[in-house]
């Protein structure tokens, strides 16, 4: 028995390093060019080692992006996005999936549609109502919107999450005098810990590097976001690839720091112990 | 306390002081984003505000300047001043965008000979100056001398004929290692347009009315490229890496036809150990080279007109530009500039005066007309694209650009009718706005009225409230307003005009809008299976208890987070078609690999397995969290019942995380369908004027289209109406998979 489940990790391990080298590559890749003078990025056949190491990179580059502005605007806005997004998806998503009304069904399907239509043909008109609203050049249209349901994607993930939980728990709950809202609060949202883990990461990283939004929505210099700060790198006829990379690498760690640390709400494996099954 | 004091007062303060020195504020918009550059542009503002000290220059840097513009000019709000390009201009003026500059020039009386007669020309139509010049970038010939000398071959001069570098390329091109196939080539493939130029043909007639190149003077042009395709210039899939300069620097090539701005890159990346120099452009019958200049133009609708000039005057001023220092992206306009060892006379490379005597022989390509962009995209570059693939003969390809010309030509004579009605609006602003208020407040009023009916189910109207408000607020006006413009030509800088269904019945008629759906669906329909299957493996084995899992699940979540230009970049060198890890490995069982991106087969495979590589993480990160959700207790009566692994995967592990994976096929549906960024970035050719979605559109999806028309040709209208009917598809297959889920979806089966 024991030697069986022996190999079976020997095999696991065997996939997963073979897989992870793949995935691992463009992460090396930017660790290299990183490290390197701009004239050895581009030497064909590749280069892997950088010679000189060049750790001044990374200072150079956070000063010619101006850095610390950069940064504390984007923990900004990423974070009340974040918060927005986390409140009002959970509770509408707890209102499609748990509560019925006439119309839910139709509702829901507009939802979705909202992401049906390609974005660039909104554009124009979300741009105009935003500047009507003198929202143009405030961190506005990229925190508010998140507030009014956070975005049809984690609406409809978190409904297909709180549809799995037994509907016998609201059942029972309501018989002991809960109301809807202590039923969301108290019951739903503690069993999806794992997607709720999920909604963060996914949240915290496009509003991270987000592009679009700050680009259009933002237009003084000290309002611009890590996103659009490595454009400084990326210019008319060539691009700094090793400052581009150290700057990038740098922008990547908080990404990292919260992707690793949401993980440890996937192995809480819900309990549902002491229910019927 | 007392801080709360101190903040308040210092505001008090800033307020007043601003409000007695009343200073202008003038935006000033430029595509330029790098730091070096930008911190040059701030000196020229710092000199300006110091000597127009009622005027603030608020300096906006972007990449996407040109829909940052288009979408500002749209809303009302342009940025008073704007850097453009020469190539970008003319359909700007086309629709009155810009303010003409003439009479502030007489006004002031500027002295415009201080600048090369041709960068005025090539901003200036109809005899108004709509951009004022700053510099420009001309053809000149790059060779490297130590390949020359190795092969014996004298330096190209001023009397090098087409001829001299057609034989000279050939001598050049150097088969090291026997193969049969050149590790360096003589030459890259010279731009046509240039050559037809200079052996006196032409490509439109001077009136624009039809296409003048069926010519034996083209012929001539198209025949000499043509035979050097394959010989001594690289086809398209014999190309090794990202682009010509690296080709260049690399010493794999001799020479190239290349343009003043890439003049940086090349000092930058060429080894100090490898001489090189520029000549002049080749002659034919005569000699000719394309220019393209950058100026500062101001918009129409800028608050402060008198402002802008007095900066772009500045601007381009000898003070200001003296401020920039030694510039080798480009050739200063200014004459004085130009002819100054200081600013830009010096070497590398030695020779650099032939960018200055490029002023006196150069010329734009095409004459006076709004719509290069669309002719180059429609008309040039396909056929392009065939001489470069050797797929098309020299007749022929005169033959295709005649017809297709022509027809193109055709076409846009006959939306005269629209054209001349085009005009700057401001208030189109005003008018959209008013439409989406309008539906702002029936949608309240709807929603009112079946809250009132339907006062019993209130709690649940209550839970998805925030949502009712954010789609009425944000989400249903603009949604309309685009369902509208569908109907409409909208060209985001004039008003609408009503045409009806006008837009979508041309569609049907377009042959690339076909291609892009039928490429669309090809992509969908391959890629939404596999990586759904993929990514559930993937979840399925990070799922496991082992040790250093966590480091797995991160290293296989990375490409998600990673920077979009290193995985772009890295794989562009993994699907390389000779250097290429991909067909490295293929080659170690002897398979001849394919040329991926370079060939129209193989262009979409390669770019699903990117997908499907790249796209695993998120999709993996959501099934995990569903297996989660799986208690344990299932698993554990199927052990009692005896069951095998793959039993529980079925019986237990499927039913249990399909509303997981109903979610996640939805949404690579939806995705998919739109799918763009990733083709756009893996199929921009940098510095270019080939459009992403290529090899022969074999990567065109319908949302690259989409960005095509109405950012590149700028007919929102018909983009909208693109859209909406890929809203339509999207909806279709979402809704045939909601009525599909009822069969196989389960939720609350404990």
């Amino acid at each position: 028995m024991n030697e069986i489940k022996l190999r079976k990790k020997i095999l696991l391990y065997f996939l997963l390093l073979c897989g992870g080298v793949i995935y691992i590559l463009p992460f090396l890749w930017m660790v290299r060019t990183s490290l390197m003078e701009y004239a050895q990025v581009q030497i064909v056949p590749l280069v892997w080692f950088p010679n000189p190491v060049k750790f001044s990179n990374f200072s150079e580059a956070l000063k010619y992006m101006d850095f610390w502005v950069l940064l504390k605007n984007t923990l900004i806005i990423t974070f009340f996005a974040m918060i927005g997004q986390m409140i009002s998806s959970s509770m509408v998503a707890f209102g499609f999936a748990r509560m019925k009304f006439p119309g839910r069904e139709f509702l829901f399907m507009v939802l979705l549609s909202t992401m049906m239509l390609p974005a660039m043909v909104t554009e124009i008109p979300r741009f105009i109502l935003f500047r009507h609203l003198g929202w143009i050049d405030t961190f506005y249209p990229l925190i508010v919107p998140s507030f009014f349901g956070g975005g049809a994607f984690f609406i409809f993930l978190l409904r297909q999450f709180f549809k799995t939980i037994p509907f016998d728990l609201d059942e029972a709950a309501r018989i002991d005098g809960c109301s809807s809202f202590r039923i969301f609060y108290q019951i739903m949202l503690p069993l999806s810990k794992p997607v709720l883990a999920t909604v963060v990461i996914f949240s915290f990283i496009w509003s991270w590097n987000d592009f679009w939004g700050p680009l259009i929505y933002l237009r003084s210099a000290d309002k611009k976001t890590l996103a659009l700060g490595l454009q400084a790198f990326q210019g008319l006829s060539q691009t700094d690839y090793h400052y581009l990379m150290a700057a990038s690498l740098v922008v990547l760690i908080p990404v990292l720091a919260i992707y690793v640390s949401a993980q440890k709400y996937f192995t809480q494996g819900i309990v549902m112990s002491g229910m019927k099954g | 306390m007392r801080k709360i004091v101190a903040i308040l007062l210092s505001i008090f303060f800033c307020l007043t002081l601003n409000s007695f020195a009343e200073r202008k504020t003038i935006r000033y918009l430029t595509f330029e984003t790098s730091f070096e550059q930008i911190n040059l542009i701030k000196k020229i503002i710092a000199e300006f505000e110091k000597k127009n000290p009622d005027i603030h220059v608020q300096l906006e840097a972007t990449s996407e300047a040109s829909r940052v513009f288009l979408t500002e000019m749209a809303a009302g709000t342009p940025p008073d001043v704007m850097y453009i390009g020469s190539e970008m201009l003319p359909q700007m003026v086309g629709k009155r965008a810009l303010m003409p500059m003439n009479d502030w020039i007489s006004r002031d009386s500027v002295n415009m000979d201080l600048f090369f007669p041709k960068t005025v020309n090539a901003l200036t139509y109809d005899s108004k100056l709509y951009a004022y010049p700053i510099h420009y970038s001309t053809n000149a010939l790059f060779y490297n001398k130590r390949l020359f000398d190795e092969r014996g071959v004298a330096y190209p001069d001023d009397n090098w004929t087409w001829n001299d570098y057609d034989k000279a390329s050939k001598k050049l091109t150097i088969d090291r290692d026997g193969d049969g196939k050149p590790d360096v080539w003589g030459c890259l493939s010279p731009e046509l347009r240039v050559i037809i130029h200079s052996y006196s043909g032409k490509i439109i007639s001077d009136d624009t009315t039809r296409m003048a190149v069926n010519t034996p003077e083209a012929l001539k042009a198209v025949t000499l490229a043509y035979n050097m395709g394959g010989v001594s210039a690289p086809l398209a899939a014999q190309i090794q890496d990202t682009n010509e300069i690296q080709m260049f620097s690399n010493s794999k090539v001799a020479m190239f036809l290349g343009r003043t701005w890439q003049l940086p890159q090349i000092i930058k990346t060429m080894p100090k150990d490898v001489p090189w120099d520029i000549a002049p452009t080749p002659k034919g019958v005569v000699r000719f080279s394309e220019i393209g200049v950058g100026g500062n133009c101001i918009a129409r609708g800028s608050k402060n007109p008198e402002a802008a000039w007095r900066y772009v005057k500045f601007y381009s001023s000898v003070e200001g530009q003296k401020l920039l220092g030694v510039q080798k992206n480009c050739a200063p306009a200014l004459v004085e500039l130009g002819n100054s060892p200081q600013y830009f006379l010096c070497a590398p490379p030695q020779n650099i005066k032939v960018f200055l005597d490029a002023a006196t022989y150069s010329d734009r390509p095409y004459p006076d007309a709004d719509w290069t962009n669309e002719f180059s995209s429609r008309v040039w570059e396909p056929v392009m694209e065939q001489i470069r693939t050797r797929t098309i003969t020299p007749k022929d390809a005169l033959i295709m650009w005649e017809k297709s010309g022509n027809a193109y030509l055709e076409k846009w004579r006959q939306d005269e009718s629209f054209r001349s009605k085009a005009d700057y609006a401001g208030d189109t602003t005003a008018f959209l706005f008013r439409f989406m208020i309008i539906l702002m407040v029936v949608g309240f009023l709807v929603v009112l009225y079946f809250a009132a009916t339907n006062k019993k189910s209130w709690e649940g109207y209550f839970f998805i409230a925030p949502w009712i408000f954010g789609f009425i607020i944000f989400t249903l006006g603009p949604v309309m307003a685009s369902l509208y413009l569908s109907f409409t030509r909208y060209d985001m800088l004039s008003m609408p005009q009503w045409v009806g269904i006008g837009n979508f019945s041309a569609l049907v008629k377009d042959k690339l809008f076909l291609t892009s759906l039928y490429n669309t669906f090809y992509y969908a329909l391959v890629s939404v299976p596999i990586s759904l299957v993929f990514a559930l493996i993937l979840a399925m084995l990070l799922n496991n208890k082992l040790k250093g899992i966590y480091t797995f699940r991160a290293i296989y979540y990375l490409p998600a987070i990673t920077s979009g230009v290193a995985i772009s970049l890295l794989w562009r060198w993994l699907f390389n078609p000779d250097l290429g890890l991909f067909n490295s490995m293929l080659k170690l069982v002897g398979i001849a690999g394919p040329g991926w991106l370079t060939s129209p087969t193989w262009a979409m495979p390669a770019i699903i397995i990117m997908s499907v590589w790249g796209g695993a993480g998120g999709a993996m990160l959501i099934y995990l969290a569903g297996l989660q959700g799986i208690p344990e207790q299932l698993y554990e009566a199927a052990n009692l019942d005896g069951a095998n692994g793959w039993q529980k995967f079925l019986n237990v592990t499927l039913p249990m995380l399909s509303p997981t994976i109903f979610f996640n096929l939805i949404m690579s549906i939806i995705g998919s369908f739109q799918v763009f960024v990733t083709i756009f970035v893996m199929t921009s050719n940098a510095g270019s004027s080939i459009e992403p979605g290529g090899p022969v559109n074999s990567t065109l999806v319908y949302v690259l289209y989409l960005y095509r028309i109405g950012f590149r040709y700028l007919n929102m209208g018909s983009a909208c109406a693109m859209a909406w009917i890929l809203f339509v598809i999207i909806l279709a297959m979402t809704l045939l998979n909601f009525w599909l889920s009822k069969r196989w979806v389960n939720y609350d089966q404990v």
